[in-house]
């Protein structure tokens, strides 16, 4: 039988070695957001990173109806003349926490979030996204793009179902890495995610494996 | 007693009677609720890929598989299309930037779909930039969506 380009899988070894990558990653990332909060931020271990449905993502995360301030970036690799689709971050914070993460950064003790609290959720995500993509970038050796930040405030499933049903159409399973913060000890959680494209497993492989070629 | 089902994304349920079927957390993607009336069967599709997928490694179903399939279940339980009325709820863009539009390329996917077979849509609450919970209830043929931030209706 043909094996098509899709039939090759990540072993349990490329799964580990780019979780370690990543892990990297997220804890810059965490460092980066306990700078901005003047707040001791912790990593939760362990971090989640394999293959999942694309329907069962957001039960890693929480209830379908939970709700939730997401933070949405879409990520380009700039691979040679090329820039292709390799994921998408998003950081979720619970809306009550979100609201709470706002009100450390201003001093203030706002009761809802407001445009200004949304901004700020935004440059956070730009913020850490920018330090965690350093690692990802240098590990697969080509530059990350990262889009505007964009927000939506709304049920758990209904953040995250346009983002997933962009990539529905390469393959219904893909890789999924989250990691949670908790800001000032555990009364913020957030959860600090990677919904990789399907596509870019290929990439993985061919920088793991320098034997496979097209 | 009354029976409930949690229908998840790219999947489907159909029932009679008794029973709830329930979405929850619909953004962009669109839920469709057939119903006869005459024989109290019923069911929901929660459609997120709008047209089939080329990749052999997806095996999501896009809106049209799903009806087809939802569709052939409702016949195997004695339904007929003549019989069978749709509601359609969903389809919302829940970002500002993101270009995709995938919200109103499943609700065109899913009218064209409907057209098709003959069955006409009664109710619809459909686009906007809101998430909703969506309950199906086969007793009566009612559904009750929540939306995020402007309450309940019954359509």
């Amino acid at each position: 039988m043909k094996q098509s380009k899709n039939d090759i899988k990540l072993t349990k070894g490329d799964i580990d070695a780019i979780k370690e990558i990543l892990s990297i990653g997220a804890a810059n990332a965490a460092t980066g957001l306990s700078e901005m909060t003047h707040s001791r931020v912790k990593i939760n271990y362990p971090y989640i990173f394999n293959y999942y449905k694309l329907k069962e993502i957001p039960s890693l995360i929480g209830k379908p109806q939970d709700m939730m301030a997401n933070i949405h970036m879409e990520i380009k690799g700039k691979i040679g003349k090329k820039i292709e689709p390799i994921g998408n971050f998003f950081l979720l914070f619970k809306l009550k926490e979100a609201i709470e993460f706002v009100n450390i950064l201003r001093k203030q003790n706002i009761k809802e979030l407001d445009d200004y609290g949304k901004d700020i959720l935004k440059e956070t995500a730009n913020t850490i996204a920018g330090i965690s993509f350093e690692s990802i970038s240098s590990f697969l050796e080509f530059k990350i793009l990262e889009s505007l930040p964009d927000i939506s405030v709304d049920l758990l499933n209904s953040t995250i179902d346009p983002i997933l049903s962009s990539i529905a159409n390469e393959g219904d399973k893909t890789l999924v890495f989250i990691s949670n913060f908790f800001v000032n000890d555990t009364k913020i959680k957030s959860h600090f995610s990677i919904v990789f494209h399907p596509r870019l497993y290929l990439l993985l492989i061919k920088k793991l494996r320098p034997e496979y070629k097209k | 007693m009354e029976k409930k089902f949690y229908i998840s994304m790219g999947e489907f349920k159909v029932s009679k009677g008794d029973t709830i079927l329930e979405s929850l957390g619909v953004g962009s993607c669109v839920a469709v609720c057939l119903y006869d009336s005459k024989n109290k069967i019923g069911g929901m599709a929660h459609i997120m890929l709008p047209q089939a997928s080329k990749n052999i490694s997806s095996n999501n179903m896009s809106a049209e598989q799903i009806l087809d399939e939802m569709i052939k279940g409702l016949h195997a339980k004695g339904c007929k299309n003549l019989d069978l009325t749709a509601k359609i709820i969903g389809g919302a863009s829940m970002y500002e930037f993101l270009k995709n539009r995938v919200g109103v390329k499943n609700i065109l996917a899913v009218k064209d779909k409907l057209m098709n077979e003959k069955i006409p849509t009664i109710a619809e609450d459909i686009f906007g930039n809101q998430g909703r919970n969506i309950w199906f209830n086969l007793n009566d043929g009612k559904v009750v969506v929540a939306k995020s931030f402007s309450g309940t209706i019954e359509i």
